[in-house]
């Protein structure tokens, strides 16, 4: 537990220091939305209907530009050897690089959310448990995906390219559930289907969570 | 480095025994089955499309036991299969993904429609694209080969996982359009095609894979050989 | 990877060429003849069968003339192009049926349903698709094979020849 700990503070610091990577994921995010909205007539009734939708597309390519990153500095610097050398299990690397990237995640989840309500006038108040619980689960499934890709795709020629490829036809479960549990909330539906929704997100997590457990060490082998 | 250039008789005599069945299976198809009295002639489509959705769903199997075996083993062969059994079996995804609008276009009226099934061979088809992407983008041939067995048992994981959240989402959306069962009280000729030509495209995918890993074998013994003489100068 | 993309292209252009050649082809048709009181008419008359892309078109896309039909109960039988070339794209269309001697009432018909055979041409075109890509597939893997065979042969050779000197 201490050595997950060691090496994540060891990564938020640097990200500390710079803050390159929330400030970047946060402008994305935030230019992503207005994007969207440019995509349909002004004061245009679908929006409603398409917000779930469009606050997923959000989340997932502003988490898909942060766990790029999140090898990235390791490999090129060569802190990767570093890491293996130390005297920690391979999987303690990957849980303390999980945790890194979904910190990032919903710190600019976190920020983009309450914008996302006034543009898109929703209201996010009156749910907001249910929400937050949702985006964290959904959170956590993103994560426990892009961090094993990630340390495969940065890799690969094409890194930046890769990710997405590999990470999206995997987690398209992770997305569906996502957006049906948010717009059921936004339409107030009952608890029972938005615990439904998130029930099997969960589920998605820990089974993803399980293959990635036994494959990491596979990855950073040499 | 022993490549085989002489043929094996067994192969060959699968290769043979294949060409009379798809001969018998092309009569069955035109000629024996019924024509199905709602859709008509357009439903034999059904002898070749359901089986070829088969043989993608066996050639992603083969690459999921492939991909465990090889991360267990460590022995090249099992990359070998499960690179030719991937490029197989996107292939045969792909023709689902052709032939289904072909069949989807006069029966429902339109060419696409985001039935659980159709939806789950797109998804499918993405993964193992992507799967071949991998392998071509990562330059070390020994970890090309673990990414690719890593994603693989990934990809092969995840389908039930895909097949149940489309499932449900399709269940909250019902669509208008609800077509015919494909196995709803199959008339007995039909069952006979429809196993007959199961069985074909079965053989066809084994020949395809001897056929290919052969192929495979040649090209690492190739590659080998340039890399053997590259370090002798 | 690049494999299935050529092997695939090229057999989507052999078919989509070989399927969008209209072929005149022959389509049985049932119809029923009613007017707009649901009474069915009985006896033996002459059909103008039209085919319009909507339930409104005036202008007919296709029209054929069937003389001396005969009629049991407002059900009639037709061979549609028997007279005049049947040539239509995949999309769907409205059949009306009229006669002189009655006045029809009934609306278009939509031909998409079951009395509509008019569909070989997919069938084959799937069909064709998915054999022209399984040999396409087996030809590419054997003339690489052939190719790396070559280079193996010549890689020995090579190498024989640097051993012997």
């Amino acid at each position: 537990m201490s050595k997950i700990a060691a090496i994540l503070w060891k990564d938020l610091l640097s990200e500390f220091r710079s803050k390159e990577m929330v400030i970047s994921m946060m402008v994305f995010s935030l230019m992503v939305a207005v994007i969207f909205n440019f995509s349909f007539p002004p004061g245009s009734e679908f929006i409603k209907d398409a917000a779930s939708g469009i606050l997923w597309m959000t989340f997932i390519f502003a988490s898909l530009l942060g766990m790029g990153r999140s090898f990235v500095y390791e490999v090129d610097k060569g802190c990767m050897q570093g890491l293996m050398l130390a005297p920690v299990d391979r999987i303690v690397i990957y849980v303390a690089k999980l945790l890194l990237n979904l910190i990032f995640i919903l710190i600019v989840e976190s920020i983009t959310l309450p914008l996302f309500s006034i543009f898109f006038k929703l209201d996010i108040w009156t749910d907001l448990g249910a929400i937050a619980l949702v985006i964290f689960v959904s959170s956590l499934g993103f994560a426990v995906i892009g961090t094993l890709f990630s340390a495969i795709a940065v890799n690969t020629k094409t890194r930046e390219v890769m990710l997405p490829i590999l990470h999206f036809p995997i987690s398209i479960p992770v997305i569906i559930c996502a957006v049906q549990a948010t717009s059921a909330i936004f339409q107030g539906e009952a608890w029972s289907v938005i615990w439904g929704w998130t029930r099997l997100i969960i589920m998605f997590d820990v089974v993803f969570f399980i293959v990635a457990f036994w494959t990491f060490e596979f990855i950073i082998e040499e | 480095m022993s490549l085989e250039k002489t043929k094996n008789p067994w192969v060959t005599l699968l290769g043979a025994t294949l060409f009379i069945a798809m001969s018998v299976n092309l009569y069955l198809i035109f000629q024996f089955a019924p024509t199905e009295r709602s859709m008509g002639h357009v439903q034999r489509i059904f002898y070749f499309h359901v089986p070829s959705a088969w043989v993608a769903f066996l050639a992603f199997g083969v690459v999921f036991v492939a991909s465990i075996l090889y991360l267990w083993k460590r022995d090249r062969k099992y990359n070998m299969v499960a690179n030719s059994a991937a490029e197989i079996g996107v292939m045969f995804a792909t023709l689902v993904l052709v032939t289904g609008p072909i069949w989807a276009r006069p029966v429902w009226n339109t060419w696409w429609e985001w039935t659980p099934r159709l939806t789950l061979f797109l998804i499918l088809w993405f993964i193992y694209i992507a799967y071949l992407m991998l392998r071509q983008f990562v330059d070390n041939e020994e970890r090309s080969a673990r990414f690719c067995a890593v994603f693989g048992i990934f990809g092969f994981v995840d389908v039930p996982i895909v097949y149940m959240s489309i499932r449900l989402w399709r269940d909250i959306h019902p669509s208008p359009v609800i077509a015919g069962g494909e196995s709803s009280g199959m008339h007995p000729d039909i069952r006979v095609t429809f196993f007959f030509s199961l069985f074909v495209f079965t053989l066809l995918f084994i020949f395809m894979l001897i056929q290919r890993l052969r192929l495979e074998k040649s090209v690492v013994a190739v590659s080998d050989l340039k890399k053997e003489a590259a370090l002798a100068a | 990877m690049m494999r299935i993309f050529y092997t695939l292209a090229i057999s989507l252009v052999l078919t989509i060429s070989f399927a969008f050649a209209q072929v005149p082809r022959l389509v049985h048709y049932q119809g029923e003849l009613e007017n707009a009181e649901g009474e069915l008419f009985t006896g033996t008359t002459d059909l103008q069968i039209g085919i319009y892309k909507s339930p409104r078109a005036e202008k007919p896309t296709w029209i054929e003339i069937h003389t001396n039909v005969e009629i049991q109960n407002g059900i009639y039988s037709v061979m549609l192009g028997s007279q005049n070339p049947l040539k239509l794209s995949f999309y769907e269309y409205f059949l009306e049926a009229k006669s002189p001697d009655f006045e029809s009432g009934a609306r278009r018909k939509m031909i998409v349903g079951s009395g509509y055979n008019y569909r070989l041409g997919f069938l084959f075109s799937a069909y064709t698709i998915v054999w022209v890509a399984i040999f396409l597939f087996m030809l590419s893997i054997f003339s690489r094979q052939k190719k790396l065979i070559n280079e193996l042969g010549l890689i020995g050779k090579l190498q024989k020849e640097k051993a012997s000197a």
